[in-house]
């Protein structure tokens, strides 16, 4: 048989209309969902916006409540629960990238003695290169292709702010978020940061200035970003009246010296300079200060309070006053050598702050997930942890206060603590009674 | 007045680190003709291994050799200006490389890797559009960045330096014995890189090499050759500036070079791309500018106003402040 | 760029040509990619299967019907026109729609970089311009989107044609380290407290509402959505199904909306490189001083060139901020929006349309592959950067003209002069070469075992020197292998 054109076309019009037709028995084609067993609950009928509140049974505890709650169970099945998470792997944000090895190295090891409630936990890290615009497509990946069950400790401002909306709509819990905002604890039920934010941080390190180094001149040195914005925020508000600001200067978080802003502050007659800086360039401010043979006094926030500092600072961090809701890995406190110990078995060399408050972190999440059990659906994870998880009675084992969660309060870890690098004993000084619960005194 | 000398003295110690890494770009651009995105990533990589050879030693490394039973070295320090010179004793106990030994070992291993990269990377890319070139060095950009974060680790390290001291008073200033120490080395770079250029056969060959290949090649030179001399020789420059940049940002990462790249290729480009000269009085001025915006107009304005200057100046200068124009050619 | 002409006859009709055969290597690659996604083989094999198998046999109708090797360019037009349906969620629909986003922007670098000859790493700041203003329209003073969007892009383009003036000072390295700086300060300003109440600051700019689709389209969608719907919300209620088709609808949406601006965008950078001014720009990029005395007002035409790109570079900006609802400075910083965008243009093929849309999927998609590949265990994650400047090392060290160029060329491929060049290739170096190799690899294996690093380096010079067409049956550059053991010697038309 011998073919014209014109059949040719004719084929090829008879293909095209049955493309759309194949297109979508493709995506038909019964699939028999993921590995690792059936979903965990069988149809699911009642409300499926997560943070719905429970039926009312006049009876039970909130911990008896917990197993009845019906919701949205994507992403659990008996065996296993998928968890998701945004870090940057590459770029100036990595070193943060030593967290979600920590609490993955944590998790592991849950995993190896048998889950939660007999579930896995299966983490899903993405690689945002701290991009907002890449966070948007990471956690859209997360959320529409692996199907996670919730998002955890996902780094960031910028880019939490990017997908706060989208992950809101969706329902998706993103809990213990790894940033300082204030806004996570006003955003609605599903949505919890972790860490003292920075605004309450800078105000705590305000008061402690304002009392002991009262009628002085200061300044503050912060980096140009919501980190360092939020930090003076509360620092200006923690400080008052009490003593006189002479200046603030910024810097952009790739600079290589900042040298220059705090001598700037400290020709116009700064005694006292509050910094809002990453570890690296507080370091390298703090060597070039004393080499300069100019002397003031110190105060920073909680994310250059570590022995890794001091160990960059090379002898100028002495005397250096941060706030803290953590201990450092310096520390001879037997709970956090234990730590320290434990991410030495784990192949890390040297154990720093990050993998202390990764533990933090992990604690918590393995409380909730503990505490919610084997009725785990979305509903179900938020009613616990607003209601039955954290209630007072459960402390992080390297906290000194408990953390409390409540559907008004979203702010998990509230405790800090002022303490003053040792230079010669090699640790933080602080008293543990000296605890500021900010718990008790806001609002 | 003691402000502005502060600050004076700031931008210098600063800009003298954008210089460093100013050369090395001016110095590539005049023996190849590209201008090269990696070069702070090749520096910080070679200064990786500056530091993984300046760590105490075990010589665990070396088997078949097991030098601390055979030969008694270890207790012979010599020293130059309180430098140790070959090895040198920690407070701790452990013996580690004099910094001279660091010095000398690590260019000479930048050296090599140069050499190797413009062999095995650069050279299958020659001879098509200048474009692929630069291309193809923004791909050892991400390769040489991605293993020192998969080898090294985010975290930063500490250094070694030479001069750890308090700053030199000079009266009017004070300046920090590293930052000095750094000025020099690149004022002496900067008259070594003349010289070679101006004053030497070999200079005036890789010159030639970059400028007109063909012409060269029937001259005799062998150009293949050349521009392997070139990158190897950048690459060497480069890691000098990579360890004296290291020490002055309190540590080592794989994102070192990040905050000094772009102001050295501001500086080259103020300087002029092809003059060592202007690569040194570039990286100065955006130095001692930036701490001047800071000091004057205000810290957020700081790049806005650096950026915005380098542009204005180009205008003003196409190709630099000491660049030789461009002549086109039909 | 033809590639008419009657090229085989009888059975070897139905066999794919090397470019033909290129496009379906791809193809298949990246439908298993996508389909992996399920954790079910037998489901992404068949799916890869079929979905290769009706590209094959539309080819082969085309071919043999219209006498014309352009039947891939129809083929991926319509692969492109299905996408919606051929994903598996609307993520993907959501990267394909960036695809769409990101082409524009390439198209716009083309034109200065590709046809003019003038590099410039600053479009970063002229796409965030864009957005950004776009942004500040909604967000501050209550604008429809459209609109907005609308005012944006002419802003965009006049401010494009205002920096092409400063520009046509500068040359070469010189205005590229400008627009650097142009690109590096462009998010500083946006962080400046004074206008921080326009920007909102380092906190970033949202879009509340992205466009919906009309009633009678979003139902149609939504109808059409039923086959997308997760396996396990297959059972869930009514109001979650309903959700989901409303996402598959808005993000098809937004898709089609892009989709239409994209192809209106490539119709006019195809036609506009064959027109007075597309070859006038050609003129100014390969000789400006004959060009001059030619009589063609090179100035005017640069600034031109810049003023266009701006054009789509806005374009790109004011849908980018449609499509990802969320501008912040951090977004613009200089690789992601500046520097790659080049890159992949240059991969993809510069001075050719098709080579932009190949950057642009290359640049959304190659780092998702990389992602998979790289994830085979933790260590090897951190090297995703490697593989990526693997990617654009290779590329550019084998395909100097970009993959569109490569493919374009492919149709003169006969196996016989491979094999020739092959054997000429190995007999033009000596024992001693080859044996030279053989100990190069020894040593580094054996100092590779001391000193890790070493391997990386060594992995890197193996895949841009040794197995160079391994991948995807690409012989055809064995004509470019490395000089190595070679003396150079540059041929007269040599471009330096």
């Amino acid at each position: 048989m011998k073919w014209h054109r014109k059949t040719w076309m004719l084929a090829l019009l008879a293909i095209i209309a049955v493309l759309p037709v194949l297109g979508i028995a493709c995506g038909d084609d019964d699939d028999e969902g993921d590995e690792g067993g059936t979903p965990a609950t069988t149809a699911t009928t009642a409300a499926t916006t997560a943070g719905g509140s429970p039926t009312k049974a006049a009876t039970k505890s909130p911990a008896d409540e917990i197993a009845n709650i019906k919701g949205d169970t994507t992403g659990v099945t008996d065996k296993e629960v998928k968890i998701g998470s945004y870090y940057a792997k590459t770029g100036p944000a990595a070193v943060y990238n030593d967290i979600q090895l920590a609490w993955n190295m944590y998790f592991d090891e849950v995993n190896k003695k048998g889950g939660i409630a007999g579930r896995q936990i299966k983490f899903i890290v993405e690689d945002d290169g701290y991009n907002p615009s890449n966070t948007v497509n990471v956690v859209k990946k997360l959320v529409e292709q692996d199907q996670v069950f919730m998002l955890f400790n996902a780094l960031g401002t910028p880019t939490g702010m990017a997908v706060l909306e989208y992950v809101k709509a969706q329902g998706v819990p993103s809990l213990f978020i790894a940033s300082g905002a204030s806004k996570w604890a006003n955003s609605g039920p599903t949505i919890i940061g972790i860490q003292p934010d920075y605004v309450t941080e800078g105000t705590v390190l305000g008061k402690e200035m304002a009392e002991k180094q009262k009628g002085k001149k200061y300044g503050i040195l912060y980096q140009n970003d919501d980190f360092g914005k939020d930090g003076r925020e509360g620092l200006k508000k923690g400080v008052g009246t009490a003593l006189t600001l002479v200046g603030e200067e910024t810097y952009e978080a790739n600079a290589a010296d900042i040298t220059s802003q705090a001598l700037k502050l400290i020709n116009a007659g700064a005694e006292v300079i509050a910094t809002y800086a990453t570890p690296a360039q507080f370091a390298g401010v703090l060597k070039s200060v004393k080499a300069q043979g100019k002397t003031v006094t110190w105060y920073s926030s909680s994310v250059t309070a570590s022995g890794s500092t001091a160990k960059l600072a090379e002898g100028a961090m002495d005397g250096v006053i941060t706030a803290g809701y953590a201990p450092d890995p310096t520390d001879p406190d037997p709970d956090v050598q234990k730590v320290v110990k434990f991410f030495k078995d784990h192949g890390v060399a040297n154990p720093t702050a990050f993998h202390i408050v990764a533990w933090v972190f992990a604690e918590h999440l393995e409380r909730l997930l503990t505490v919610t059990g084997k009725n785990l659906n979305r509903s179900s994870l938020i009613y616990a942890m607003e209601n039955v998880a954290f209630q007072g009675d459960w402390t992080s084992t390297l906290l000194y206060k408990p953390t409390i969660i409540t559907k008004d309060d979203h702010r998990p870890i509230e405790a800090m603590f002022i303490q003053k690098w040792n230079q010669a004993a090699g640790k933080f000084d602080f008293d543990v009674s000296k605890i500021i619960d900010s718990e008790t005194t806001k609002r | 007045m003691e402000t502005f000398f502060d600050q004076l003295a700031i931008g210098a110690s600063t800009g003298a680190l954008y210089a460093l890494l100013a050369l090395a770009l001016v110095f590539i651009f005049r023996a190849t003709d590209i201008v090269n995105f990696a070069q702070g990533e090749m520096a910080m990589f070679n200064t990786y291994i500056g530091w993984s050879i300046s760590r105490p030693l075990s010589f665990s490394w070396i088997p078949f050799l097991s030098i601390e039973r055979h030969i008694n070295i270890l207790n012979w320090h010599p020293e130059v200006f309180g430098i140790p010179l070959f090895l040198g004793s920690e407070s701790d106990g452990s013996t580690r490389l004099g910094y001279l030994l660091i010095v000398i070992g690590t260019v000479a291993i930048a050296f090599v890797m140069g050499g190797l990269i413009e062999r095995l990377i650069i050279r299958p890319s020659e001879g098509k559009n200048l474009l692929n070139a630069v291309i193809v060095t923004l791909g050892i950009f991400a390769i040489v960045n991605s293993i020192a974060n998969w080898r090294y680790g985010p975290v930063p390290q500490n250094y070694p330096a030479p001069f750890k001291g308090n700053a030199v008073d000079f009266g009017l200033f004070k300046l920090g014995q590293h930052s000095l120490f750094a000025l020099i080395v690149g004022v002496a770079m900067m008259f070594a890189i003349y010289v070679f250029f101006q004053r030497t056969k070999l200079g005036l060959a890789v010159r030639a090499a970059a400028l007109n290949p063909q012409a060269s090649e029937l001259m005799g030179i062998n150009t293949g050759q050349m521009l392997t001399l070139g990158w190897s020789l950048a690459a060497a420059i480069g890691c000098l500036a990579g360890m004296l940049v290291a020490p002055s940002v309190a540590g080592i990462s794989p994102n070192l070079m990040l905050g000094v790249l772009l102001y050295a290729f501001a500086a080259a480009v103020l300087g002029g791309l092809d003059s060592a000269l202007g690569a040194v009085v570039g990286g100065l001025a955006v130095g001692i500018g930036q701490t001047m915006v800071v000091q004057y107009i205000g810290s957020e304005w700081s790049d806005i106003v650096a950026f915005g200057l380098i542009i204005g100046i180009l205008m003003v200068k196409p190709t630099g402040i000491f660049g030789s124009p461009v002549v086109k050619k039909v | 760029m033809k590639m008419t002409g009657n090229y085989r006859q009888g059975i070897e009709r139905f066999i794919p040509s090397p470019a033909e055969a290129v496009v379906l290597a791809t193809l298949l690659f990246f439908t298993w990619y996508l389909y992996g996604g399920t954790g079910n083989d037998v489901f992404a094999g068949l799916s890869t299967f079929i979905v290769v198998a009706i590209a094959w046999v539309l080819g082969v109708a085309i071919r043999v019907a219209l006498n014309d090797m352009r039947w891939w360019l129809l083929v991926i037009a319509l692969l492109l026109v299905m996408a919606p349906w051929l994903a598996l969620n609307t993520f993907q629909i959501a990267v394909m729609t960036e695809v769409l986003v990101f082409s524009l922007l390439l198209h716009g670098l083309n034109v200065v970089t590709g046809l003019t000859g003038q590099m410039s790493l600053g479009h970063g700041a002229l796409v965030g311009l864009s957005a950004y203003a776009v942004a500040i329209l909604v967000d501050h003073w209550d604008w429809p989107l459209l609109p907005a969007m609308a005012a944006a892009v002419a802003l965009t383009f006049a401010f494009g044609f205002a920096l092409g003036i400063p520009a046509l000072r500068l040359a070469g390295p010189y205005l590229a380290i400008a627009t650097v700086a142009a690109a590096l300060v462009f998010p500083l300003v946006l962080k400046l407290d004074s206008v921080q109440d326009y920007t909102g600051g380092v906190q970033g700019l949202r879009l509340h509402k992205q466009p919906q689709p009309p009633g009678f389209i979003g139902g149609f969608l939504e109808n059409e959505s039923i086959a997308k719907i997760p396996e396990q919300k297959k059972f869930a209620p009514e109001e979650v199904q309903v959700k989901e088709r409303q996402k598959f609808a808005q993000a098809t949406y937004l898709y089609f909306l892009c989709f239409g601006v994209a192809a209106i965008g490539t119709f006019a950078a195809w036609n506009l490189q064959r027109s007075r001014f597309g070859r006038a720009f050609i003129a100014v990029r390969d000789a400006e001083v004959a060009a001059t005395s030619m009589g063609v007002n090179t100035a005017l035409y640069k600034v031109t060139a810049f003023g266009i790109s701006a054009l789509y570079a806005g374009i790109a900006g004011a849908l980018l901020y449609m499509v990802v609802a969320f501008v912040a400075p951090e977004s613009f910083d200089l690789f992601n929006l500046s520097i790659n965008p080049i890159a992949y243009l240059v991969i993809g093929g510069l001075a050719a349309p098709g080579g932009a849309m190949v950057g642009a999927f290359g640049y959304k998609w190659g780092p998702e592959v990389i992602k998979k590949i790289a994830r085979t265990d933790t260590d090897f994650d951190k090297l995703q950067g490697a593989l990526t400047g693997l990617m654009l090392i290779v590329v550019m060290t084998r395909m100097p003209q970009g993959v569109w160029g490569s493919l374009t060329r492919l149709n003169s491929f006969s196996w016989k002069a491979l094999i020739n060049e092959t054997k000429a290739w190995v007999l033009s170096r000596t024992i001693a070469y080859w044996l030279a190799i053989a100990l190069g690899v020894a040593v580094v294996i054996a100092i590779g075992a001391w000193f890790a690093p070493v391997w990386g380096v060594f992995a890197a010079g193996l895949l841009v020197v040794a197995p160079q067409d391994a991948w995807a049956g690409v012989f055809l550059w064995l004509r470019s292998l490395p000089a190595i053991g070679r003396r150079r010697a540059p041929a007269p038309g040599d471009a330096r």
